[in-house]
């Protein structure tokens, strides 16, 4: 959002405004729902800008979220108080829903000045039309799972007899990322990790490179990184306290995956 | 009664081998079952078997019976959610077992098909466009559920007014901006449906023109804000400059 260029300014987003500010709190409630629950969000705006906060008292604007949730494809607006808390019914949503915070404006406006505009702006006035925005914070999100399964459990190793025998991949587009080998290559690994000695080894090289595989395709943010393995794999990281870079090199990818990996592998080779 | 479904690394695995080069509609289910040694888990949704989809008898839009069968298939599966609309397995499982026909025949491989890419997305869907959109399943609930958003009383004529046309259908139900903001849905099809009467036809240019211009706007107006007067407004509009 904040590379998106906006023919008026917005509080919130680059330096349209000097010495003012937006943001929200927003909590959530701990715990599991099942489908059918109601989901709760507590929210609290903060805004430090005179003149829009005249313009929601004018009711020609007004706090409130865009809320957006991919997997069942629907999109909606919320106007608010500046606190309260969003009631939503969790059968309309699954995976991660969106929440933008924002102050929306409602009726048409002409002229619309703030003393807090950048002073690149001038003394101009801006016309806005219901729909524009005067102010933007970080997107929320959460994600709505009932089946959460952790990340190992979501590996799963297969016989692919149309790949060339010595070959393996990784297939990363559905639920489970399968690691699919040719017939000479599942043979060795069968018997290879029955075998705690080599074992190790197989984490080192098979497991790691799947790895990074998974993060590499985390980074570039495609409609894989609403599956269970991704959001599997997220949780892996915050427990192990990693961060994801946004661009991440190979090498980084290939040191975040070592790390996650290294227990099992070369922790566990040296141990033995 | 409810439905067996194959379980999610199965649906993984047959994606998996999919990709890799096997045609997985070269074998009937059971075969497909034993091969593979896939599993199946029962999945706790109404399935109603005795619903049969209509076998298209061409390629054209009046010919392939699609919203004849998106209330088929809402009757097949009369309490399905929108959270169970999403999980991929039942589709599957519906287009390689109980449907497998129909799916083959609406969805016929042509001489410059490339198999893999029409296998994945016309029998998998692991994202919403998938879904959605391409699924040879799915897609048809999902047009059915995103029409009752629209009018819950009255689907079969906003199918109607929804699928005449793929271009038009596609333009409207595979766009976050627009599918996934009922009122946006509405309003389009309500001022297509009055331009129409007013002697301005479907244009596929043009309505593409319009849709662009949609984007354009979504991209610095938020539309899910606007009331339906607003929304009215901007949108024709909009519609009568793509089509002037």
């Amino acid at each position: 959002m904040s590379t998106q260029a906006y023919p008026y300014p917005i509080l919130g987003l680059s330096n349209d405004y000097l010495d003012a500010g937006f943001q929200v709190a927003f909590s959530v409630p701990e715990g599991d729902l099942e489908p059918g629950d109601l989901l709760n969000v507590r929210f609290r705006f903060q805004l430090s800008d005179d003149a829009i906060l005249n313009l929601i008292n004018q009711k020609v604007a007004g706090f409130g979220f865009e809320i957006f949730c991919p997997g069942t494809s629907r999109r909606k607006a919320v106007i608010t108080a500046q606190a309260g808390t969003l009631e939503l019914s969790t059968s309309e949503y699954i995976g991660r829903i969106i929440f933008s915070p924002r102050v929306f404006v409602l009726k048409s406006y002409e002229g619309f000045r703030s003393l807090n505009f950048h002073p690149e702006f001038g003394d101009k006035g801006f016309d806005i039309a219901p729909g524009d925005l005067l102010a933007a914070t970080n997107d929320e999100s959460l994600y709505l799972d009932f089946k959460k399964m952790k990340f190992e459990s979501l590996l799963v190793v297969q016989r692919m007899s149309e790949l060339k025998p010595f070959q393996y991949e990784f297939q990363l587009e559905g639920e489970y990322i399968i690691i699919g080998m040719g017939d000479k290559f599942y043979d060795f690994f069968i018997e290879a990790r029955s075998d705690p000695q080599v074992t190790p080894y197989l984490i080192m090289s098979i497991y790691k490179d799947c790895m990074v595989a998974a993060l590499d395709e985390l980074t570039r943010g495609g409609e894989e990184v609403e599956s269970a393995w991704a959001r599997g794999l997220e949780d892996k990281l915050e427990e192990k306290g990693l961060a994801l870079p946004q661009q991440a090199s190979f090498d980084e990818l290939n040191k975040i995956a070592q790390n996650l990996m290294e227990d099992l592998g070369i922790k566990r080779a040296i141990s033995q | 009664m409810t439905i067996k479904v194959l379980t999610q690394e199965s649906v993984d695995h047959l994606r998996a081998i999919t990709k890799a080069g096997t045609d997985i509609l070269a074998r009937d289910y059971d075969s497909l079952v034993a091969t593979y040694s896939v599993k199946e888990v029962d999945l706790d949704v109404t399935f109603d078997d005795s619903i049969s989809l209509r076998l298209p008898d061409g390629s054209r839009q009046e010919e392939n019976y699609d919203a004849e069968n998106c209330m088929l298939i809402a009757q097949m599966l009369p309490d399905l959610s929108e959270i169970n609309a999403t999980d991929e397995r039942l589709w599957v499982t519906l287009s390689l077992k109980q449907y497998r026909n129909y799916a083959l025949e609406r969805w016929p491989l042509k001489d410059d098909t490339n198999i893999v890419n029409h296998r994945i997305n016309h029998w998998f869907a692991s994202n919403t466009r998938g879904l959605m959109g391409r699924h040879s399943l799915s897609r048809l609930w999902w047009s059915h559920q995103l029409c009752s958003r629209i009018s819950s009383e009255n689907v079969d004529e906003t199918l109607k007014s929804l699928l005449f046309n793929s271009d038009y259908r596609s333009s409207m139900l595979e766009r976050n901006t627009t599918s996934a903001v009922t009122e946006v849905v509405q309003t389009i099809i309500l001022i297509s449906e009055e331009k129409k009467k007013q002697g301005v036809l479907y244009n596929r240019e043009k309505f593409r023109d319009f849709m662009k211009s949609l984007d354009m706007l979504a991209g610095r107006s938020t539309l899910s804000v606007l009331d339906e007067a607003q929304l009215k407004a901007v949108l024709e509009d909009l519609y009568v400059k793509a089509y002037s």
